[in-house]
């Protein structure tokens, strides 16, 4: 493990004037594999923290199955032969993405269980204590099994390889996004689902949400202080996230995960017409917000990620 | 599956090839592991053979222009039309007025081989003097040599030497496949050391590199030469019985002060010039003398400035003082070549009184006249070819009036393309033999398609390094189109112009044939022998054997031959044409040295850019600059930056390098992009030899937008 | 296993020349994609890259031509979600499935050498040490093309008994690669 996070071209020496090997990763399909599949971790475990205040674990275990599904399709798109993809899932002894892609299987799977198993009273008719149990505790596992496939997502970006993701930073980002997203859509879910909802969980809530947006900005600007002046290839991208894109992002992190949240609190003091839909809505947008910022992250984690090819030293 | 042996023929170095074709189709080519020279290696340019033969861009039919010259649009016609109208455009204006109103100019791509004989065997024929080709490579070199031992030393004995010291040569451009040998003899303790201005490819693999100021090479050649007579370690043998100078008396008067300028040449004096350590000139002085297996190996990179032919005087001159020519493990003269059958070229039709030498051998066949117009008679005499100068002067005077080129683009790589272009305008009638449409062709009336050295068989022994008295048959593997061969082109036109007498047949096996007339082997042997045919044993101080063809019988330390012309008789140093020690008002507005040369290992001057394997590797030009100058100038690696010199400016992108001294930058040539030749100097003139100081002048540099941007 | 192969790589020997790059694409019919795709290469099995130590003017520059390493322990095999990558008994060449491989790229990720290539239909391909030709009793096209003499392969024995008096390094590294280096005099 030491080994790996370690080895950095600062050791080789050299400067390497021409980059052997430099091809742009497939972005798109494994931002979106990402972002939606540890935004859908994050929502599943931000919900098991309040589903009891709303009865919306069904809506929330679908919004998780959708978020998961788009994520699963993303990583479809990204091999080259989409037909062969559940191929993926057999190293799993030695390799860390088939253990990553496992982990997806399994949690969409048991997240898509869980929802029918609770369902299943209403399906055959019949009213059931023993589902809702049965549904929890599929519930859970399936939280601690997302928990796992972000620590496999991270083990399968800490390469020697590349030293802009070989760093424990990546795992605390994913980690961090993770439940910050996770944190904002299943509010917002219940804002929607609920339509009047009381201060004090309002503002826990709030609260939340900002210290979780306090972290990943710490984070945030931890990665960028990593990796400033990161000039590896002369001729490859050597900066992650500059100026502007580092601006838009942590705004779009500030706005919508501190200014949205405490606007929201302010409003508790409107009228009772107001807050509801206004609340509503601030959470929704807050989540947007928080999503394009965190896609905008993993853009530049791809885009800037040159390949480090390390030559022998003699 | 067919697999044939034949002669990579993509450059000068004839390596041998195995071709494999599936079905007639030229599927592979490698090297072949019996040639003893290259013992199967092959470079990245005959490697991409395949792609070669068919690249699809290729010129295949006869053309004629439909429309002004430089429209580009063309008519496909039939041979026979194409060339009755050359022929009787050609005949039309030599009957009007005379044979210098034809131009026939080769480049490179043509070969110097049996084509270039063929070449000689129609201008003798047709009345006619070539032109071309000569003033831009090699030639200028050849006259500082031959005028001092009356040979070419081409090759080195690499077999046998222990200190190989590179002058402005670099073998992974030219004749990569030298290298395996080159190395063996650092194997085997010897030393390889390197004099250039680009610390680059076999420059860096040297044991001693050494930095040089562009275009001074004649001031570390005369201190080297101080050297060597001042601590006698001159070759006394040698010198007393077989030079002009024993005792080296006017050699010595010479460098100490006894010369035109009253200089002393001594190390200290070309330290201030050259930018080397006067202890480093004199270790290696010591040493080139001293070491019994010697070469000093000469490449283009010494060429380009005012002062090539002097340069290569006084590098003959180390070889000359130091007996180190024509040795075992030294630099060898051109064997003897193939004997020529002489009558194969028909020179009593251009000179009356001409001879039959008993045997062609050291010198091959060239003239022993001066044409009408000449006014560089003696790099004529080396190649039989107008110096481009002359060329251009009678097409910007309308001497000329109708061009026949073949295997050269001079309008991207002669100097001053604009200059170039309207020269080539005036002449009523042009005909280019080529593979693309370039530069050349736009301005063509006709263009014939020439065949590539895949498509023709010829025989090959011309190796302009490693040279072992081997010729080989060069193979035709493919027919691409109706490509014909330059060689064959000449024949039918010559058909056709009513030669006949002097080209009964259109089969080259007749000439082939005639040209071995005197050979101890036959066609058909040359034809069945897998390893080529032995025309002669390796030999060794030849000069003993042939005699030396200089005045006096000897050979000359004081050259009578420059002196009778009002040349120095022993080199005197001059500048090259514009750098900061000769126009330093000038160096002010640009500061920086520009250099040019080959674009990399993969291209061959402004050939093979459509190549996609080789086109991957380079694919644009990126001009070369020092670190430091680039952080000065505030450039980055893959900046766009402006290069402009007092007659023109270029935009390419930077490349960063340690290779480089701060103050050069250098500009790979032949690109149609980037063409340094827009910034080159075509006036300023070798005295000597005509060749332009066309490879390094003055410019500044400057950064347009960074990475990415326009 | 029976005889591993390796390379044997002498920088003293390398000028750059690209020869070994454009006789592993022949060998192997690599498309160039300069262009159809501007700006990039098609797929290398054999790359040169060039390193600049210090400055002028006492740089130094070396040039390294490298492939796959066919390493003891590869990474790209361990890393291959499908399984697509083995290391074969006999001489201990890494070889790819064609049929196997998804596509992924995540191979290219692991290698430390840069050996995971891919083409136009996104399936890994990389140096195979020319098997088609060492069935035949032919060296690797890099190997016979190479004009300075750098590239040489052989067993393991057959390295150890050219590697005699010049000091000579296998290249480290946790994955065990199978490439000897000529140490610089």
């Amino acid at each position: 493990m030491l080994d790996r996070l370690h080895l950095g071209p600062a050791e080789a020496g050299a400067v390497f004037v021409r980059s052997p090997h430099y091809h742009r990763e497939s972005e798109w399909p494994l931002i979106i594999y990402t972002v939606s599949l540890q935004s859908a971790v994050g929502t599943l475990i931000g919900g098991l923290f309040w589903t009891r205040l709303g009865r919306m674990m069904l809506e929330n275990l679908v919004l998780t199955l959708a978020l998961g599904a788009i994520g699963m399709l993303g990583a479809i798109g990204h091999v080259s032969s989409p037909l062969r993809a559940p191929r993926a899932i057999l190293n799993w002894r030695c390799s860390w993405l088939s253990r990553e892609i496992l982990l997806s299987v399994a949690f969409v799977g048991m997240v898509f269980l869980a929802g029918l198993i609770y369902l299943l009273p209403d399906l055959v008719g019949s009213a059931s204590d023993l589902s809702a149990l049965v549904a929890d505790g599929l519930r859970v596992l399936a939280g601690l099994t997302g928990l796992a496939l972000l620590g496999a997502m991270s083990m399968s970006y800490l390469v020697p390889t590349r030293p802009v993701w070989n760093h424990h930073d990546t795992s605390a980002s994913f980690y961090a996004g993770a439940f910050q997203l996770g944190w904002v859509v299943s509010a917002a879910l219940l804002f929607v689902r609920v339509q009047r909802i009381e201060a004090a969980p309002l503002v826990l809530i709030a609260c939340g949400l900002i210290v979780l947006t306090l972290l990943r900005i710490y984070i945030i600007l931890r990665v960028v202080e990593r990796l400033r002046g990161l000039n590896v290839y002369r001729d490859q991208p050597h900066s992650w996230l500059t100026g502007r894109t580092r601006q838009i992002r942590i705004i779009l992190a500030v706005v919508g995960g501190v200014v949205a949240p405490l606007f929201s609190v302010a409003v508790i003091f409107l009228p009772e017409t107001f807050s509801a839909t206004v609340t509503e809505g601030i959470w929704i947008i807050a989540a947007l917000l928080l999503f394009v910022g965190e896609g905008i992250d993993r853009w530049v984690f791809f885009e800037a990620s040159p390949a480090v090819i390390f030559p022998p030293r003699f | 599956m067919q697999t044939i042996k034949s002669v990579c023929g993509r450059c000068h170095n004839s390596c041998r090839i195995i071709a494999t074709l599936k079905d007639g189709t030229l599927v592979k080519v490698k090297g072949d592991p019996d040639d003893p020279r290259t013992q199967g290696a092959l470079c990245s340019k005959g490697l991409a053979a395949t792609q070669i033969a068919y690249d699809p861009r290729r010129v295949i039919h006869p053309l004629r222009r439909v429309g002004p010259r430089g429209d580009g649009k063309w008519e496909r016609i039939s041979w026979d039309e194409a060339l009755t109208e050359v022929a009787d455009k050609l005949k039309g204006y030599k009957e009007k007025y005379g044979p210098r109103s034809i131009g026939f100019y080769r480049g490179q791509a043509a070969g110097w081989g049996f084509q270039y004989l063929m070449f000689q065997r129609f201008c003798n024929t047709f009345g006619i003097v070539g032109g071309m080709g000569t003033s831009e490579c090699f030639v200028p070199r050849v006259i500082g040599e031959v005028i001092t031992y009356g040979g070419i030393p081409l090759y080195s004995d690499y077999d046998n030497a222990k200190l190989l010291i590179f002058w402005g040569r670099q073998p992974a451009f030219s004749g990569a496949t030298q290298m395996r040998k080159i190395f063996d003899v650092r194997d085997r303790g010897g030393k390889i050391v390197f004099i250039d201005t680009l610390q680059f490819h076999v420059g860096a693999r040297a044991d001693q590199f050494i930095f040089i100021e562009p275009g001074t090479d004649l001031a570390l050649a005369l201190a080297m030469l101080t050297v060597i007579v001042e601590e006698d370690l001159w070759d006394h043998e040698f010198v007393n019985n077989h030079t002009n100078d024993p005792g080296l008396r006017q050699l010595r008067e010479h460098l100490n002060g006894g010369n035109r300028d009253g200089v002393t040449y001594s190390p200290e004096w070309a330290e201030g010039i050259t930018g080397i350590g006067a202890n480093v000139i004199r270790n290696l002085a010591h040493e080139y003398a001293t070491t019994p297996g010697a070469c000093l190996l000469t490449g283009h990179g010494l060429e380009a400035h005012i002062n090539i032919t002097q340069t290569a005087r006084a590098i003959a001159l180390l070889r000359a003082v130091t007996g180190h020519i024509d040795q075992k493990g030294c630099d060898v003269l051109v064997p003897p070549s193939p004997n020529y059958n002489p009558k194969f070229f028909f020179n009593h039709l251009m000179e009356p009184g001409y001879q039959e030498p008993a045997d062609l051998r050291l010198f091959g066949n060239s003239h022993s006249f001066i044409p009408e117009g000449c006014r560089y008679p003696l790099l004529f005499m080396m190649q039989g070819l107008h110096a481009t100068p002359d060329v251009l002067r009678d097409l910007r005077d309308n001497t000329t009036k109708a061009t026949f080129t073949q295997g050269g683009n001079p309008l991207r790589m002669l100097p001053n393309p604009e200059g170039v272009r309207d020269a080539f305008l005036k002449a009523e009638f042009n005909v280019v033999c080529e593979l693309y449409h370039t530069e050349t062709t736009s301005v063509a009336d006709i263009v014939l398609p020439a065949a590539s050295y895949l498509e023709r068989t010829e025989p090959e022994w011309f190796k302009y390094d490693y040279w072992l008295p081997v010729v080989s048959l060069r193979r035709k593997l493919i027919q691409i189109g109706e490509c014909k061969s330059d060689s064959q082109i000449l024949v039918d036109l010559a058909r056709k112009l009513g030669l006949e007498e002097y080209f009964p047949s259109d089969d080259m096996t007749y000439y082939i044939e005639d040209l071995f007339a005197r050979e101890n082997f036959t066609y058909k042997e040359l034809e069945e022998s897998e390893n080529g045919i032995v025309f002669g044993p390796v030999m060794y101080n030849k000069l003993a054997q042939f005699g030396v063809d200089l005045p006096g019988g000897k050979v000359n330390i004081v050259s009578v031959i420059l002196g009778s012309m009002g040349f120095d008789a022993l080199p005197v140093y001059y500048e090259g044409s514009e750098n900061r020690r000769s126009k330093p008002e000038l160096a002010k507005e640009y500061p920086l040295n520009c250099l040019s040369g080959r674009a990399g290992p993969q291209y061959v001057h402004c050939q093979l850019r459509t190549i996609p394997w080789l086109r991957e590797i380079t694919p644009e030009p990126c001009v070369l600059i020092n670190p430091a100058k680039g952080q000065e100038l505030g450039i980055k690696s893959n900046d766009l930056v402006l290069v402009e010199s007092p007659r023109g400016s270029i935009k390419l992108k930077a490349h960063l390098t340690e290779t480089i001294n701060p103050l050069s930058v250098y500009v790979p040539g032949g690109w149609e992009e980037a063409n340094y030749n827009i910034l080159g100097i075509e006036e300023d003139v070798c005295p000597i030899s005509s060749q332009a100081n066309y490879l390094q002048c003055l410019c500044r540099v400057s950064r347009i937008s960074e990475e990415g941007g326009h | 296993m029976l005889k591993q192969l390796a390379f044997l790589f002498d920088p003293t020997r390398c000028i750059n020349c690209y020869s070994c790059e454009i006789a592993c694409k022949q060998e192997n019919a690599l498309p160039p994609l300069v262009d159809a795709q501007p700006g990039t290469t098609g797929p290398r099995w054999r790359r040169v890259i060039t390193l600049e130590e210090g400055v002028y003017p006492d740089a130094r520059v070396w040039y390294i031509s490298m492939s796959c390493m066919h390493c003891g322990d590869p990474d790209c095999m361990k890393s291959c979600p499908s399984g697509a990558i083995s290391k074969r008994a006999e001489d201990g060449i890494v070889v790819r499935d064609a049929k196997k491989c998804i596509g992924c790229r995540f191979c290219s990720w692991a290698c430390r050498f840069g050996a995971p290539q891919f083409g136009t239909d996104g399936h890994m391909e990389k140096c195979n040490l020319c098997l088609g030709l060492l069935e035949k009793g032919e060296l690797p096209a890099c190997v016979a093309c190479c004009t300075g003499g750098a590239i040489q392969f052989g067993t393991v024995d057959e390295i150890s008994q050219k590697v005699r008096g010049r000091a000579a390094m296998r290249l480290a590294g946790a994955t065990d690669p199978q490439f000897y280096l000529l140490a610089a005099r």
